[in-house]
């Protein structure tokens, strides 16, 4: 038998990567560790429990689906629907009844993922449509739950206001408090429209009052302390979002691993802070880029979710395609939208184009011929 | 050819929604309560016997040719019957029902089957398929209105089932468009289902 | 040619029994439905009124002509129109119809006041926002109870420095229907419709 074996022929390819979908998967679950951290010392333990619900709440649902469909169970040990579970209780705010996370989970794996036929076959990223589901269903839920970081954390400190600005700074600039950073930003826009109606009216007075409210605002979120917050994530906003520096060691861990393609996240954070400097401020060339790649979910979405393998294109020219116009939309639904954050739904639009740019960037196969369609 | 069986298979077989997939229109859009699905499905169904009368009784004199535009005067005249009778006597219900009853012109199932059916066959048989699908179309949209108006409102035909806790925070998009096409694909995946499980057990 | 014709003459036959059909249909349904809309309308307007004369005296209307008023809303067919209200041949009130762009449709609102330009009721008449969120407008614990007893000074969303609360998850409809109110109540005050206690018309 052992001289069998020496002359054992094997098909091409011989060279094989080690990557395998539960090694990648679990690389990523682990790289979304320190953003639970962080979220842990900010909001509280309640959003371990979140987590965890939204988790166990995904791995079920996978489990109940491959036996009603009679596929092989152990599928559900690829690990995907772990880090659905994890990225969608992410991005719900940390105040939401338990039962919220779960029902988004299970509709991301049962309607998002599993109905289009399993991982590999989803059109959009399943955590995304989780949420979007969630915030056409509740959206008083999904709008209202957020918490002032500390408060309830285990640090226990209510100085900070949600926006993750002092709360005697908003006191005095005469704000109502703000439930996150981007929903200060969104109010400094109807501002701003509010003063030039004003003066269309005639009450120079009340545009100047408006005017200088706005701009106070934007100072505050420009500021260094702001900042501060934001890179920490000592800011109101979804439970896994807010801390931008936990999110970039995640990443660097994923880079370092080498499960993550640079050219996707990059084109993303430097076309939002592109954009957001173009038009992300009271007027054009004004945006403050920094602000709008800290706040939101743009950390969150641009190193987890823009580079989702399954729902994004192939082609490296495609990939900048992508990237550059989910950060686009993101800037336009901030600025122009009926929501504070575009995030979400700027990468989900992207998601139902990746075909579309896939076809077109495709480079030819050697021999093919291009044909004038 | 029974008359009987004119009739039954509209209900189920030949169901116009969940098998021959016509008319999405009204139905996706209309299914938001069950009182509305009542109103579209009768106003639908009234349309849809007296077309398949007209079309039948007809179809010796209407010249092959002109058929089609011949099929649609005649329902639009009956869309408009009913579109001014409804506004004279049930204004609330005409109000809900609003742009869709003047669409009812352009639902599928009412020219399919003056085309598919009553143009070729008897007066009475045309009739039998009518009534048929007319409740087969009522059926389909009693059966999606249920659904979403207990999801999407916690009632059903405006009564409260699930209590007020419920009712104050329902799940929304049933009632909204998205809902509408997910909930589809959830029924239609069902009678598929329902369907093969009957023809493996023939087997 | 002549099958051309024949064929024309078919149809023409078919319209023609159709539109004779219709015009049946329509001759004697035209009057019940002109009747139901002047009755929504009127007992739109009744139950307006009643919030200014509450004593249940005779009301009446009268469309009023006011020269000098600007139309607040923006398209041709909104146009601001006044309508005043009389009990036993005195002006207590005032009633019109505000024009506001919503979420998804302009939301028209019933609006009732008293002729110091206080707003005593309101009544939303036509919107089709999303339900279960701008189309809680519709419920007047939600927003527009909150109108009762003010003037347009102040009215105007929280977030917009006024003093209403807007409806949650629903700001755009809120400030829809709030800022309509307020603008055609600035607009006939601009033309000098309001007096301290009553009104010099």
């Amino acid at each position: 038998m052992p001289e069998a074996r020496r002359f054992e022929l094997a098909m091409s390819p011989h060279v094989s990567a080690t990557a395998t979908t539960r090694r990648v998967m679990t690389d990523v679950s682990i790289a979304l560790l320190p953003a639970l951290a962080a979220a842990v010392y900010f909001f509280g333990f309640r959003v371990l429990l979140l987590t965890g619900l939204s988790v166990v709440a995904a791995v079920l649902a996978e489990l109940l689906c491959l036996r009603f469909m009679k596929k092989p169970v152990n599928i559900v040990l690829d690990g995907s629907a772990v880090v659905t579970g994890i990225l969608l209780a992410y991005n719900v705010p940390p105040g939401v009844p338990w039962w919220l996370p779960v029902l988004g989970s299970a509709f991301a794996i049962v309607v998002a993922k599993q109905a289009f036929g399993g991982l590999g076959n989803n059109i959009v990223n399943p955590a995304l449509l989780g949420r979007a589901f969630l915030m056409a269903s509740f959206p008083v839920l999904m709008t209202a739950g957020w918490w002032a970081p500390l408060a309830n954390g285990p640090a226990g400190n209510d100085s900070w206001d949600q926006s993750g600005i002092p709360s005697a700074d908003l006191l005095e600039a005469d704000v109502i408090t703000g439930a996150t950073p981007l929903n200060l930003l969104k109010q400094t826009y109807t501002w701003d429209t509010g003063a030039t109606e004003a003066l269309e009216g005639g009450d120079s007075e009340g545009a100047e009052a408006l005017r200088r409210k706005a701009s106070g605002v934007r100072a505050m979120l420009s500021s260094e302390q702001t900042r501060l917050s934001l890179f920490l994530g000592r800011v109101g906003g979804c439970i896994g979002e807010t801390s931008a520096l936990m999110l970039v060691l995640g990443a660097l861990y994923l880079f370092a691993r080498k499960v993550l393609e640079p050219r996707l996240p990059l084109f993303y954070l430097g076309a939002v802070a592109l954009f957001g400097w173009l038009f992300g401020g009271p007027g054009f060339f004004q945006g403050d880029p920094l602000f709008h790649l800290l706040s939101g979910g743009v950390i969150l979405g641009g190193f987890f979710m823009v580079t989702d393998m399954v729902t994004t294109p192939v082609t490296k020219t495609g990939r900048i395609i992508f990237g550059v116009g989910a950060g686009l939309l993101t800037m336009v639904i901030r600025r122009w939208g009926g929501y504070p954050e575009g995030c979400s739904y700027s990468i989900l639009l992207m998601n139902l184009a990746t075909p579309l740019i896939d076809r077109y960037t495709k480079p030819l196969a050697f021999g093919e011929v291009k044909k004038n369609d | 050819m029974s008359l009987a069986r004119e009739f039954v298979k509209g209900i189920y077989k030949e169901n116009p929604i969940f098998r021959i997939v016509l008319g999405m229109c009204p139905f996706l859009a209309v299914s938001v309560s069950v009182e509305n699905a009542l109103g579209m499905g009768a106003a639908a169904g009234f349309v849809l016997v007296c077309s398949n009368f007209l079309v039948s009784l007809l179809r010796n004199a209407i010249p092959s040719k002109v058929r089609i535009p011949c099929y649609i005067v005649i329902i639009a005249t009956f869309v408009t019957i009913v579109d001014l009778i409804m506004n004279a006597y049930l204004p609330d219900l005409h109000r809900n029902l609003g742009i869709f009853i003047p669409l009812i012109v352009v639902n599928c199932i009412i020219l399919g089957r003056a085309e598919g059916f009553a143009n070729k066959n008897s007066v009475p048989a045309a009739i039998a398929d009518g009534l048929g699908m007319g409740l087969g179309f009522t059926f389909a949209m009693i059966v999606m209105a249920t659904f979403r108006e207990i999801l999407g409102n916690g009632t059903w035909l405006g009564i409260n089932l699930l209590g007020e806790a419920y009712t104050s925070q329902p799940l929304l998009i049933a009632v909204l468009a998205p809902g509408a096409f997910i909930l589809m694909g959830f029924i239609l995946g069902f009678f598929n289902i329902l369907d093969n499980r009957r023809k493996g057990g023939a087997r | 040619m002549t099958e051309v014709v024949k064929l024309g003459f078919i149809l023409m036959v078919v319209a023609v029994i159709a539109a004779g059909s219709l015009g049946f249909v329509n001759g004697f349904t035209a009057p019940l439905i002109a009747q139901q809309k002047e009755q929504a309308k009127l007992l739109a307007m009744e139950t307006a009124a009643s919030t200014i004369i509450s004593d249940g005296s005779e009301v009446s209307f009268d469309s009023l002509a006011i020269p000098g008023l600007a139309n607040p809303y923006s398209s041709a067919d909104q146009v601001l129109s006044v309508v005043g209200v009389y009990s036993e041949g005195h002006l207590r009130g005032f009633l019109f119809i505000a024009y506001g762009r919503g979420y998804s449709s302009t939301i028209q609102t019933m609006v009732a006041c008293g002729t110091d330009g206080i707003v005593t009721g309101t009544g939303i008449l036509f919107q089709q926002e999303t339900p279960g969120l701008g189309a809680n407008v519709t419920n007047p614990e939600r927003l527009t109870a909150a109108f009762n007893g003010r003037s347009s000074d102040g009215l105007a969303l929280k977030k917009d420095g006024g003093d209403i609360d807007a409806i949650t998850g629903s700001t755009i409809t809120s400030r829809a229907v709030t800022l309509s109110v307020r603008r055609g109540l600035e607009a006939m005050e601009a033309a000098g419709l309001f007096t301290e206690g009553g009104s010099s018309l």
